[in-house]
């Protein structure tokens, strides 16, 4: 069969090679998919900072009933109120130091969960100042600064987990 | 004749290219745009375990958009410094962040302007292998500005606690 007569004043249309564009944009397309972060694992803690402290605003009110949990950091062979960035973490809480024990994936961390019943304990032992009756047991973490901030988190989170709601970070020792 | 007609009609099948370029630019632009706004604003590190973390939900979190600085805290590269502090990839020290977090501070309502409180929130991202002291700066660059609504990040996949020292 013979080829198709032109029509007159009919012209050839150029054809656009769209493959080579095809795989550069895929080739693009694959990089960014597989370079994007996906943070599902990513959450949140509310720590919200007192408003009534801070530079200014006069004495805060103190609580006896308070639960101080120190975070202290200690040098490798044990001398206090080290501050050299090579330490061991100690977890004091009103004169009791928590021992260490293995977590579930049998790693060494301090035991969080007897800490956890410790504060248990003392919120259902705390009584509201008449004052302000729907106050809960204020719980202040008073961490060294050299100690690294997964122990803050650990304390904090355990801390959550015992549905404290009132919790308070210590000012550092020398101010900034 | 009739072979050659079949064979005419097979060769007039043509796929057509167009809506699938539409919609592989429009998910090229979707992912170029998302990937670099998550790089700004959280910044790669290993975030300290935390199981009671919740997840932020999406449409709260879009929501709050405005009012959010989100401070990125990196692990230092000189043992000697306790972190890197970073805002959307720019490195901060003491003084410049409080004065971010004071312009920021006054870009939102004052829940009470009296006594300079803010409503702004700060959401702050630490390394798990970074010194408190760094986040105590961001504490008090944020209680100096009235700024008292923090949060701080965390993974709620187990991470494992940093190596202890070696006892001498």
């Amino acid at each position: 069969m013979a080829k198709r007569k032109k029509k007159k004043g009919e012209q050839d249309v150029p054809a656009l090679p769209l493959m080579p564009m095809i795989d550069c944009v895929f080739l693009l397309l694959i990089f960014f998919m597989l370079a994007m972060r996906f943070r599902s694992e990513e959450g949140k803690l509310q720590a919200h900072l007192p408003k009534d402290r801070g530079q200014g605003t006069g004495t805060p009110t103190i609580d006896l009933q308070m639960v101080r949990v120190k975070l202290l950091w200690y040098s490798p062979g044990g001398r206090p109120r080290y501050t050299g960035p090579d330490g061991d973490l100690l977890l004091k809480v009103k004169g009791r130091v928590f021992d260490w024990a293995p977590d579930e994936e049998g790693n060494a961390q301090p035991d969080w969960a007897a800490l956890k019943d410790y504060i248990d304990q003392k919120r259902q032992e705390y009584r509201p100042p008449a004052s302000d009756p729907t106050k809960t047991l204020p719980v202040i973490i008073d961490a060294r600064k050299y100690v690294p901030f997964y122990w803050i988190v650990r304390a904090l989170d355990t801390l959550v987990a015992s549905d404290i709601t009132d919790i308070t970070f210590a000012a550092p020792e020398i101010p900034y | 004749m009739a072979k050659k007609k079949a064979e005419d009609f097979e060769h007039k099948i043509d796929m057509n290219l167009t809506p699938m370029i539409d919609v592989v630019f429009l998910l090229l632009i979707f992912f170029m745009i998302v990937s670099e706004l998550s790089a700004l604003d959280a910044e790669q590190m290993t975030l300290p375990w935390a199981h009671m973390a919740k997840p932020p939900d999406p449409a709260a979190l879009a929501a709050q958009k405005h009012g959010l600085v989100v401070i990125n805290v990196l692990k230092p590269t000189d043992p000697n410094e306790a972190g890197i502090i970073r805002i959307r990839g720019k490195k901060l020290d003491k003084e410049k962040l409080r004065e971010h977090l004071r312009a920021a501070a006054n870009s939102v309502p004052w829940e009470n302007t009296k006594k300079r409180i803010s409503t702004l929130r700060v959401l702050i991202r630490a390394d798990m292998e970074c010194r408190y002291e760094a986040v105590q700066i961001v504490f008090d660059a944020c209680q100096v500005n009235g700024i008292y609504k923090t949060e701080i990040a965390g993974s709620g996949k187990y991470v494992s606690p940093p190596r202890p020292a070696e006892s001498s």
